[in-house]
């Protein structure tokens, strides 16, 4: 099943399925990993069937898990797995699947030199976070028994361009359409006068199809991103200008993205209300968590139990 | 020569002078469209070119659908140099 087909067959899946997302975004080094980790574990605990996914290529979780991690999801307590995404595993396989299906139907692909293209297609800007769709995609499909999937993100420059994604494409992608029922349109008129028949040019064209099929595929994710009931998104930052400024950053891309960041994480928060203040004031209407500051490194799984999430997880059901 | 056989011979001659006519009228169409269906490839794989493209992930999804225009594509890169003969080729055959 080309990769295409399956994006199709999970987002009908994932149309119905309860589970809820939730991404952890910020500055690198704010404690992403760390919060991230904290709420998967306590919403284990809490009886809650969870996956934390770390999508971040410098991973973090191995070391605060205090284990061995890769792709394939390790349960480290009942009801809480934990996996570290391989993000050029998935350009490398969306390539190939890809090189495969062009190599099926183009008969000149050696004359044009084009296989030559797909060795150095894997450095193109904008396949990363296309790779992060997938990984995403197939950890909702494999996954979806869980109550809760939640991403351990990136920093702040590649989670924006993934969650900008799907409505980046969508502009292109509705250019493109307008583009290819004009030549269709006038492939139509030629067909009509030379054999008298019409609407056969759209109905047959296989380009158009697989555009709008894209179209669907692209409105549905940005439907699912901006249903703050399901998806969730948690900004971390810590109680400095730097991380405050990427945050308001992070606030105003994804505002206009219209989807709306649910928390914000005060990590490493030292009792200064002053900050609270003005993060109240910055981001109306969106909760400040106050995460305070821990002296000790949170390695394993103990060192999450001590720690208190100070935060009534049944609140994410709303 | 039997009546049967000039009859069909007409007919023939009819049917072939409808072709010829509806060839001349499309023909500058077909041109058009060509040329629409060259620039409709270079937006989608411009960066073969040197163009900005669309997102990676969208030209890949369409890439191997797009054979004939692909194949457009780079006829045009050879014919490029002579656009004037081939637009005087095209309006001389009207």
């Amino acid at each position: 099943m080309t990769h295409l087909a399956k994006l199709q067959v999970y987002l009908v899946k994932y149309k119905g399925v309860k589970l809820k997302v939730i991404f952890f975004t910020g500055k690198g080094g704010v404690g992403k990993s760390t919060s991230s980790a904290l709420f998967a574990y306590k919403l284990a605990k809490s009886g809650k069937k969870v996956l934390l996914n770390s999508i971040d290529p410098a991973h973090n979780l191995h070391d605060i898990f205090a284990c061995k991690l890769d792709s394939i999801p390790k349960e480290v307590i009942t009801g809480l797995s934990v996996m570290e995404t391989n993000l050029d595993l998935w350009v490398k396989k969306y390539l190939m699947a890809t090189e495969k299906e062009f190599k099926e139907v183009y008969k000149y692909q050696e004359a044009f030199n084009l296989h030559k293209y797909f060795k150095t297609l894997k450095y193109s800007p904008g396949l990363e976070e296309y790779a992060v769709l997938l990984a995403l995609q197939d950890a909702i499909d494999r996954y979806s028994d869980r109550d809760y999937v939640i991403f351990d993100t990136p920093p702040t420059a590649l989670t924006l361009k993934f969650l900008a994604l799907p409505s980046v494409s969508l502009l292109w992608l509705r250019e493109l359409v307008k583009f290819r029922q004009m030549i269709l349109n006038k492939k139509d008129i030629v067909t009509k006068i030379k054999e008298g028949k019409r609407g056969i040019e759209v109905e047959k064209d296989p380009v158009l199809k697989r555009i709008e099929s894209l179209i669907k595929i692209y409105q549905n994710l940005s439907d699912r991103f901006v249903d703050s009931k399901n998806t969730k998104i948690v900004v971390v930052m810590n109680p400095d200008k730097l991380s405050l400024s990427e945050s308001k950053d992070i606030f105003t891309r994804v505002k206009d993205l219209d989807m709306t960041i649910s928390y914000v994480i005060l990590n490493k928060f030292t009792g200064d209300e002053t900050i609270c203040k003005t993060l109240e004031k910055e981001f109306k209407g969106t909760e400040v968590l106050r995460f305070p500051k821990n002296e000790n490194e949170i390695v394993g799984v103990d060192c999450l139990e001590g720690l208190d999430l100070t935060f009534d997880l049944k609140r994410l059901e709303d | 020569m039997n009546f049967k056989k000039i009859l069909s011979n007409i007919v023939e001659f009819y049917h072939d002078m409808g072709t010829v006519n509806r060839e001349n009228a499309t023909h500058i169409l077909e041109y058009e469209i060509e040329e629409i269906e060259h620039i409709f490839a270079l937006l989608l794989f411009g960066s073969f070119t040197g163009m900005p493209s669309p997102p990676v992930h969208i030209t890949l999804q369409l890439l191997p659908l797009m054979e004939k225009e692909l194949e457009l594509m780079f006829t045009k890169v050879a014919t490029a140099h002579d656009a004037l003969g081939e637009i005087t080729s095209v309006l001389g055959e009207v």
